[in-house]
């Protein structure tokens, strides 16, 4: 069993990208955003601590936006990088290379900014629709004077082409503070205005509840898809067809968690540190010694691994 | 390589010089090196970046395009002659501007200009978009001036366009056009195509529904139209002869009667228009040779072109030696397929298998408009000639110039401004025409120097070509073709008659 394991690399456990466990935090993100959609929003910030899942809930949303009368909204996402030369071209710049705009060094910011308005509007008109969403990662990034760009954008959509433009901003949560207090200031009001009066919470995982949701994924999603045996049953076979399920540990798994939630006074559980935690659990110590002998001894070894503590306890301090 | 389509700047019934222009705008970062690349790794480059980019542009909601029955595109090279401004800063552009008898804009009712008022220059090439900056007319496009999205998509803002197009449509089915040879055929010779200024005018005269005020709204402007009943026969011999073999035959004898009419009527007309010394006489320019045009020019087009015309009409075509240096040499002789180029009486066509014959009073009323026209037609030809030898001052028509500018005049020694459809169930002929005359008193200008010019060159001349086919018997007599003597004597006659 063990060597089939190794040999199949492919399986999405062993592939973080490829791996999407849905949580109830990406559904309230999902209902959070269409709600401000569906009210004309024109933008908003989502800020969470680093590795809860802030950008894969972003991609996870994919094209499920609607509006009202259920047509899809298309959404382009791209995130920042931090440059030398923190300037607004270097945006538009940004903006073009996500979107596979031809570009040279020497391409003006004019050039660059209709060539990504063209880009939007297309996506508009292949949906029908007058309204799209721009995610933007990493926000934390950005300088104030670089929110231009975005609000450039908004204009010239807005009007003539009456298409509605709504940025969500992706920001890490202690890192962005700044950024949105500078923002505040009278300078930046309209800025402020369009993009930064909505706000929103990304958190991890924070109650047990949640937590066997997750587990849960684990017992009923199938590699390959749909024909193929479950998570749970790839790696403990014999266990899952006596009925044994990974659900069913959620409450020691969470009770462990809270001893570290309340020691190092943390909001939620990352969803990177916690799938690197089942999925040892899974592959590694429940194979190995077997499901009879789990212990809250492997939750904490799986924990360590994930090693969520070193990186907490910098945060923190 | 992402390649936008300009889509938000889409409109109906844009033309493909419109398409064209706003994706150059839509990729302000490509130039057209880029784009052809980007169609070419796509495997969807045909044979030009224009076609290619107009089909890859429908491609993306043809049926929605088909629904509403959007025209294709005309795919051209030719550069745009007119155009309304305000259309163009909105980068619209339709293949309506491109028709003769559209002067302004259908939609914002603005003049259609032939350049661009920003930057003062022709509009461009469609190849010349890409390396012009100009919001108006070339790769950029002011935003603030474009029209709220929101109306100038709705449909109702182009329903002047969609409504000239269903006016363009139009076709009566039922209706058989009359062609040039007696057969019927869809599009008849005569029948102007939507190039034709007269276009409008004809076709509002069949319309059902559209008014010549809508039509005046829209910046169409049009002339009444005549239209004239004619009865038709059935022939019950369908093993006829065909047009030409029998075109001759005694029972066109009346034709000689109508040439002298048509003579009459012409001779009038000039002199209505030069002065009472001028006399107005037939030269046989077949003989005249490079050398006499450059010694005794200027030449008088009311004397050249009658008398080309008349030897057009009544000679037999020459064979001539020296035709290279003669630019009117090619008027008179006859081509290399030996046709006759010059008006002939239509008496009969062909439908189903069955041979209908037309009434005398047709063939005589529709010849005698055709002798007529195939005069305007040669006299406008020879004053261009003329007036652009005054310009130059020098005579040097090369072959294929004089060769390619008769060729036209040609195909049209016939008064193409009739249109004829035979309806077979009433047994009628309908003619229509805009002019009730087409050669009157003030048809032909009056040209300054005439007097002067006319007795120059016959002083030049010493007389010696005037009528020289009429006295020396080693040319062939001009009227002896297709007449016998009773007729030719008349026509003479009637000629001589004519001008005292």
């Amino acid at each position: 069993m063990k060597t089939n394991i190794v040999e199949n690399f492919e399986h999405p456990v062993f592939n973080p990208l490829e791996l999407l466990i849905e949580t109830p935090a990406m559904k309230l993100l999902h209902d959070q955003i269409q709600k401000w959609l569906w009210t004309g929003a024109t933008g908003s910030v989502v800020k969470g601590v680093s590795r809860t899942g802030k950008t894969t809930a972003m991609y996870a949303l994919g094209n499920q936006l609607n509006s009202r009368n259920n047509t899809p909204i298309p959404v382009h996402r791209f995130s920042i990088h931090k440059r030398d030369k923190p300037t607004i071209r270097s945006v538009f710049m940004r903006m073009c290379n996500s979107a596979d705009i031809y570009t040279t060094p020497r391409t003006v910011t004019d050039k660059l900014s209709d060539s990504f308005l063209h880009y939007l509007l297309d996506k508009t008109h292949e949906y029908k629709t007058n309204r799209i969403v721009l995610i933007v990662d990493e926000m934390q990034r950005l300088k104030s004077w670089q929110f231009d760009a975005f609000a450039e954008l908004y204009d010239e959509l807005r009007d003539p082409f009456n298409v509605l433009l709504m940025v969500i901003f992706i920001a890490n949560d202690p890192e962005c503070v700044e950024l949105i207090e500078e923002m505040e200031d009278s300078t930046h009001a309209h800025i402020y205005g369009r993009f930064f009066t909505l706000e929103s919470d990304f958190l991890g995982l924070t109650s047990e509840k949640s937590v066997k949701s997750c587990l849960c994924q684990y017992d009923s999603l199938r590699f390959p898809l749909n024909s193929g045996p479950t998570y749970t049953e790839y790696f403990l076979p014999k266990e899952y067809r006596n009925g044994w399920r990974l659900s069913t540990l959620s409450r020691p798994i969470w009770t462990v968690f809270r001893e570290y939630k309340q020691n190092y006074k943390l909001k939620s559980w990352g969803m990177q540190y916690f799938i690197t935690s089942i999925n040892t659990l899974l592959t590694d110590l429940l194979p190995h010694y077997g499901v009879d002998a789990f212990s809250e001894e492997m939750i904490h070894e799986s924990i360590k691994v994930s090693r969520l503590i070193p990186s907490m306890v910098k945060d923190r301090s | 390589m992402y390649l936008s389509y300009g889509n938000a700047l889409k409109h109906p019934y844009e033309s493909g010089y419109s398409i064209f222009r706003r994706s150059i705008i839509a990729n302000p970062t490509l130039n057209l090196n880029s784009i052809t690349k980007i169609l070419k790794t796509n495997n969807e480059f045909d044979y030009s970046l224009i076609n290619s980019l107009i089909k890859r542009n429908y491609s993306i909601d043809e049926s929605k395009y088909n629904s509403l029955n959007f025209p294709t595109p005309n795919i051209t090279n030719e550069p745009i002659q007119s155009h309304c401004p305000i259309c163009a800063m909105q980068c619209y552009h339709s293949d309506l501007y491109r028709l003769p008898w559209i002067t302004q804009c259908p939609i914002h009712k603005t003049p259609l200009i032939d350049h661009c008022p920003y930057c003062n220059k022709l509009w461009p090439h469609i190849k010349d978009i890409a390396k012009r900056d100009c919001p108006c007319c070339g790769k950029l496009i002011n935003y603030s001036k474009l029209q709220n999205n929101a109306s100038h998509k709705q449909t109702s803002l182009y329903k002047p366009i969609i409504n000239l197009y269903k006016f363009i449509k139009y076709n009566d089915k039922a209706e058989q056009h009359l062609s040039y040879y007696g057969s019927i055929f869809n599009d008849r010779d005569i029948w102007p195509s939507q190039q034709n200024k007269l276009f409008p005018s004809y076709q509002i005269h069949k319309h059902p529904l559209y008014t010549k005020n809508y039509l005046t709204k829209l910046g169409v402007t049009t002339t009444n139209i005549y239209c004239k009943h004619f009865k038709i026969y059935k022939e019950p011999n369908t093993n006829r002869l065909s047009d030409r073999d029998g075109l001759y035959d005694k029972k066109y004898n009346w034709i000689a009667n109508e040439r002298i009419k048509a003579l009459e009527n012409i001779a009038k007309c000039i002199k209505a228009s030069t002065p009472h010394s001028h006399k107005l006489e037939i030269y046989d320019f077949a003989l005249i040779s490079e050398n006499n045009l450059k010694d005794s020019m200027p030449l008088c087009p009311y004397c050249v072109a009658f008398s080309l015309w008349y030897y057009r009409i009544t000679g037999s075509p020459y064979k001539y030696t020296n035709k290279t240096k003669n630019p009117f040499s090619y008027l008179i002789e006859k081509d290399s397929t030996y046709k006759y180029f010059r008006p002939e009486p239509r008496d009969s066509y062909r439908y189903k298998n069955k041979y209908y014959t037309t009434s005398l009073r047709f063939q005589k009323w529709l010849y005698q408009r055709d002798l007529q026209s195939c005069f305007i037609k040669i006299f406008n030809y020879c004053n261009s000639i003329i007036n652009s030898y005054n310009i130059d001052n020098n005579f040097v028509f090369q072959k294929s110039d004089i060769w390619i500018s008769t060729l036209s005049l040609f195909d049209r020694y016939y008064d193409e401004t009739i249109y004829c459809y035979v309806d077979p169930d009433e047994m009628k002929i309908h003619a229509c025409f805009p002019f009730q005359s087409i050669l009157d008193r003030n048809t032909l200008p009056k040209i300054k120097g005439t007097v002067k010019n006319c007795n120059n060159f016959k002083k030049n001349l010493k007389y010696n070509f005037i009528i020289a086919a009429l006295k020396h018997n080693n040319i062939s007599p001009p009227c002896n073709n297709g007449l016998n003597h009773g007729e030719y004597t008349t026509l003479l006659h009637g000629y001589k008659n004519s001008l005292v």
